[in-house]
């Protein structure tokens, strides 16, 4: 008789009011679309001492969101990790608008429609919830988070949302309403999904889609799990044994997709998926993709340029720890933390690992720890939601982190909530260096709470960056920006050749002798989509700055002096060439 | 009172002159020296430490709290016992309580000013609880005061590493390296400083060292490969990192640390140690662990279907089927319990039952990797090979990352069905998914050699050397190879 020398069965067990308008178009520099100048950001002096950067102006604002997970005691995964968050300016009046994504309902037997509710920026800070009007009711699933992008390239940005479940496609019609679009397109995925992002990874103009999925999930395979001691808690990932992997979208250019995932290769390696970043990592000119897993190794997708990728991850050091033990990647950020032009990864953690940043070193990542550095005084948090931004218009990027236990700790920050924890800003000093800011988050008084998805972008228009963030069970903060004044920002607004949403292009801004690198990709952090204009800070002094643009396919060009205070448009193949500006 | 304060302060000469002789003063001597015995006894004693209550006991596992209730109860009963409370402080460690357990360490420490596991652990427990600053100052201070203790110069340059400190680290696995030649961790630790401080060419005999000194160092070997990949040894940096993927760094041993998983009595983490005891082939003690956890949750039906998997691999799958039964009827939809009974089903010679579940599991998870594995299981069982390595196939589609579904894939096709270039196919994909597969190699290499690939064969050979020189799958290559 004949057996497998498998061993597989252990494991199984254990078993939105009209908005005021507030743009005045000009022409300020070659080569360049219109800009419109900055509404003048409220004030607090920059860098002060214990001087709260945010105020929590949710009161009033007419953003009701109520976050539900759902969570009925019966401690099912989903609970825990639902509630991301999507800036998108749906009615194109040049304000922000605000998606929040909402769990549901878990239990079979009582189906509840999850939530999602859409909320129009009025300006001032009101917003009022145009959900139903927008046609935006999700029918059925739970939700996790989502991401904005202009998948038809009709000018208009559509909204995708990830659920357990099915997710769904929402076609901006531009009338402000949208249509459930998920058939017809093609991207059903049936799984549970989290994080998503539009990317163009075949270099033809058309948006693509990335689909991050968690765990093959249902409720059959729940089983009990305890924290320390044996209190009775969520479980780990690990102990369901079905990592899913990720799903990408091909843009047919039609209005539908198709999926690319196994002639791509992305089916060859995989993990409990949670974060997406998405970036040129290795200088090739193709964008590849980061997946963050928790609590197994993360996926570096190297784009071969011809429709396959390759996971990288191990030899390139990012798909573990220093010491080759994957760690619980929940957000992650492509950023050039050091300013040199090349993507850095942070990667928001599990308490006890430490949030970790992946030093791009040209060749390979390293798994960089240092005293001063983003990940520092974060061993006692877990880590979700992260935006790396100079929020204080200082030229210098900070990293603020929401944070929110997944599993009971040995003390408690909230009496109401065990799993609540502060969120968390650390001040850039340049260099890779940060400092923590006091009181911790940024706000006058900590804000408490299991907190999930963020997205940041500037709210108000006024040049500074404001903050979103999804609790779990609770309602949103909602952060308006107070550290910025005093120091100038610029913000610019990226499109191709035919005004297409246009992704991961390398931006260089030369302002008082400082050279500062961003990529416009608005698709990152946990389940949530940012503001998709990219935003510098100048500092005290400087009034204007140099701009170059490499986009994606390639092609460098240079945009000219443009002034401070400004949001400005720019559109590819409008800049004079610039060959060798941006040869790293 | 008077009366006292008019006694005389000195005793007057007469008493003390009848000491100077006799039996007399030899009497007194014993007694004075009595005297002085107790005092010491009383000086020198540990002093009286109350022993600790466990904060909201009713919500512990109660297989943890009956545990730490007898531990707590013999403390009680001999409170200056410095090693019953650090038995007290390792078993909270061991369930997770790690608050309790500083406590206890603590008061270890108090009792026993001399034992420097008591600081070492109680900074542990401060590190387990995030304060990794105020850990690292302790063991500072701990290695101030026991200078020759390597545990000690081990833990501070761990910590100072993840702390970024990269000075600091030096320092420690310099003197841990003095104190303690042998161990791996020294040369590993300074290895991997290097690796941080972009000087790869200078790692990698560090960390080829600390291989030396312990083969199975996981960590090390995971390090090794980030260097080879810095020096451009690519093909060494895949194997070298795949080899050392997934290891948490174990800390250096010690008496307290070993004895640890002997407290293990959480649930979660039971049904760890008992899968580790079973695939590691100590069925019987996985067995024993498991019926020992099963008066305290009777209910638990991942225990018992845990209990049925290691009754399986013990050689007792008739024990294990009366608890897959109830388990299944219990709940009809139950998919873990119907797979493994599965496998008791064919460890029975019941194989066409195995069958019936095997098919039944996939129709509750047709997505499930495992259920298709089970149905492979059983049609091996009655040599239907060919539908088989369908059922493999289908398993490899619902998880394509899974490596050893190919080898599976691989030995079957060229063992049972002589497709030998499908074989060769499946093999090549599970060294592709996962470099580090011993057996994999093993077998790709035999193939190899009887497709007439010699140099092929060879290569597998040199793999397998640099992987696992002691494995049978080396020595069995070599063997082959060595043939004219």
């Amino acid at each position: 008789m004949k057996f497998l020398h498998l061993f597989l069965l252990g494991s199984l067990i254990a078993a939105g009011c009209r908005k005021p308008p507030e743009s005045t178009p000009t022409t300020s520099a070659p080569g360049s679309g219109p800009s419109s100048p900055l509404a003048p950001a409220s004030a607090k002096p920059a860098g002060a001492s214990r001087a709260p950067w945010f105020t929590n102006v949710i009161s009033g604002s007419g953003l009701t969101f109520q976050h539900h997970s759902g969570a009925t005691g019966r401690y099912w995964l989903p609970e825990m990790e639902t509630g991301g968050v999507g800036l998108i300016d749906y009615d194109g009046d040049g304000l922000l608008d605000v998606f929040c994504v909402s769990g549901g309902s878990l239990d079979p037997a009582h189906p509840v429609a999850p939530g999602h509710r859409l909320y129009r920026n009025l300006g001032n800070w009101h917003f009022t919830d145009v959900t139903e009007a927008a046609g935006l009711v999700c029918p059925d699933g739970y939700g996790m988070g989502c991401a904005v992008g202009d998948y038809d390239g009709d000018g208009r940005p559509d909204l995708y949302v990830t659920q357990l479940g099915s997710n769904h496609l929402y076609h901006n019609r531009g009338d402000g309403t949208f249509e459930d679009v998920t058939q017809a397109a093609g991207v059903a995925v049936h799984s549970w999904s989290t994080s998503a992002a539009f990317v163009d990874y075949d270099g033809d103009g058309r948006l693509d889609l990335v689909v991050v999925n968690y765990v093959k999930w249902s409720p059959e395979q729940e089983m009990e799990c305890f924290s320390a001691g044996g209190r009775r808690d969520y479980c780990s990932p690990k102990n369901y044994h079905a990592p899913a992997p990720s799903t990408l979208f091909h843009n047919r250019g039609n209005g539908t997709f198709e999926d690319a995932t196994a002639a791509a290769g992305l089916d060859h390696a995989y993990g409990n998926g949670f974060g997406i970043a998405t970036g040129d990592f290795d200088h090739d000119g193709h964008v590849d993709f980061f997946i963050a897993n928790d609590a197994t190794p993360n996926q570096l997708w190297l784009n071969q340029g011809n429709g396959r990728f390759i996971d990288d991850a191990p030899l390139r050091g990012c798909a573990l720890n220093s010491m080759g033990v994957p760690r619980a990647g929940m957000g992650v950020v492509a950023v050039d933390l050091l300013q040199r032009g090349w993507m850095d990864l942070f990667v928001t953690h599990l308490t006890g690992e430490g949030n970790g940043l992946f030093l791009n070193q040209k060749t390979a990542f390293l798994d960089s720890v240092t005293p001063d550095g983003p990940m520092a005084g974060s061993f006692s948090f877990t880590g979700f939601g992260t935006a790396i931004a100079d929020f204080d218009n200082d030229g210098e990027q900070d990293v603020y982190v929401a944070n929110g236990r997944v599993r009971l700790g040995s003390n408690t920050w909230s009496p109401q909530d065990p799993y609540a924890e502060p969120n968390t800003l650390r001040r850039g000093l340049g260099a890779g260096r940060f400092e923590a800011v006091e009181p911790s988050g940024g706000t006058a008084e900590p804000l408490v709470a299991t907190s999930r998805g963020l997205a940041v972008g500037d709210l108000d228009n006024d040049g500074t960056l404001d903050l979103v963030v999804i609790n779990r069970d609770g309602p949103v903060h909602l952060l308006r920006n107070i550290a910025g004044a005093g120091h100038r920002g610029i913000v610019f607004q990226l499109a191709g050749r035919d005004g297409r949403d246009v992704r991961n292009s390398i931006l260089r801004f030369e302002s008082g002798g400082r050279i500062q690198w961003r990529q416009n990709q608005p698709n990152q952090g946990y389940c949530s989509s940012n503001d998709p204009r990219v935003h510098f800070g100048l500092g005290p002094t400087a009034t204007e700055g140099h701009l170059w643009v490499r986009w994606s396919d390639g092609i460098a060009e240079d945009f000219g002096v443009r002034q401070a205070d400004r949001v400005h448009a720019i559109r590819a193949g409008t800049g004079q060439p610039a060959p060798g500006v941006f040869g790293w | 009172m008077s009366n006292a304060r008019n006694r005389p302060l000195i005793q007057p000469p007469g008493r003390f002159d009848r000491l100077k002789s006799g039996p007399a003063r030899w009497a007194t001597l014993v007694a004075f020296a009595s005297l002085i015995g107790v005092a010491l006894h009383l000086t020198l004693r540990p002093p009286l430490i109350p022993v600790q209550n466990l904060d909201h006991p009713e919500s512990l596992d109660p297989q943890v709290r009956s545990h730490l209730d007898e531990i707590l109860a013999l403390a009680r009963t001999q409170p200056r016992d410095s090693s019953i409370r650090a038995t007290l402080g390792i078993a909270c460690a061991a369930n997770g309580l790690w608050t309790e357990a500083r406590q206890a360490f603590l008061d270890t420490g108090r009792l026993s000013p001399g034992e420097p596991l008591a600081p070492l652990y109680a900074a542990v427990a401060l590190q387990e609880l995030s304060d990794t600053a105020g850990a690292l100052k302790e063991f500072r201070s701990l290695v101030a005061r026991f200078p020759d203790f390597a545990p000690g110069w081990y833990r501070v340059g761990e910590a100072s590493l993840r702390a970024g400190e990269l000075e600091a680290a030096e320092t420690a696995f310099q003197r841990l390296t003095q104190l303690a030649p042998a161990e791996w961790r020294g040369p590993a630790g300074l290895g991997e400083i290097r690796v941080r401080q972009g000087r790869a060419t200078d790692a990698v005999p560090l960390l080829e060292r600390a291989i030396s000194l312990d083969r199975s160092s996981k960590p090390a070997q995971y390090l090794l490969g980030q260097a080879y990949r810095a020096v451009g040894r690519t093909n060494e940096a895949r194997i070298a990192i795949a080899a050392g993927t997934g290891e948490a760094r174990q800390p250096m041993p010690d008496p307290w640390g070993d004895a640890a998983p002997n407290h293990v009595r959480a649930l979660p983490d039971l049904l760890v140690q008992a899968d580790g005891l079973s695939t590691t082939g100590r069925p019987d003690l996985a067995v024993q662990l498991l019926k020992q956890a099963v008066p305290f949750h009777p209910g638990h039906a991942g225990l018992l279907n845990q209990l049925a998997v290691a009754l399986n691999r013990s050689g007792k799958a008739a024990q294990a089927l009366p608890i897959l039964n109830r388990l299944i009827t219990q709940d009809l939809r139950a998919v873990a319990p119907r797979i493994t009974r599965v496998y008791t089903h064919d460890l029975m010679g019941n194989a066409a039952a195995g069958l019936q579940d095997a098919h039944e599991a996939i129709q509750l998870a047709p997505r499930l990797s495992q259920a298709h594995l089970a149905l492979a299981d059983s049609l091996l069982a009655l040599e239907r090979d060919a539908e088989a390595v369908a059922a493999l196939e289908e398993a490899a589609k619902c998880d394509p990352g899974n490596a050893e579904i190919h080898v599976e894939l691989g030995e079957i096709l060229w063992r049972n069905l002589s497709n030998k270039a499908a074989a060769l196919t499946h093999l090549r994909q599970a060294i592709d998914l996962n470099p580090a597969l011993v057996r994999a190699y093993g077998l790709l290499g035999q193939l190899e050699m009887e497709l007439g690939g010699r140099e092929a064969a060879r290569q597998a050979a040199m793999v397998l050397r640099q992987l696992a020189p002691d494995s049978q799958d080396r020595i069995e290559l070599e063997r082959v190879l060595a043939r004219p």
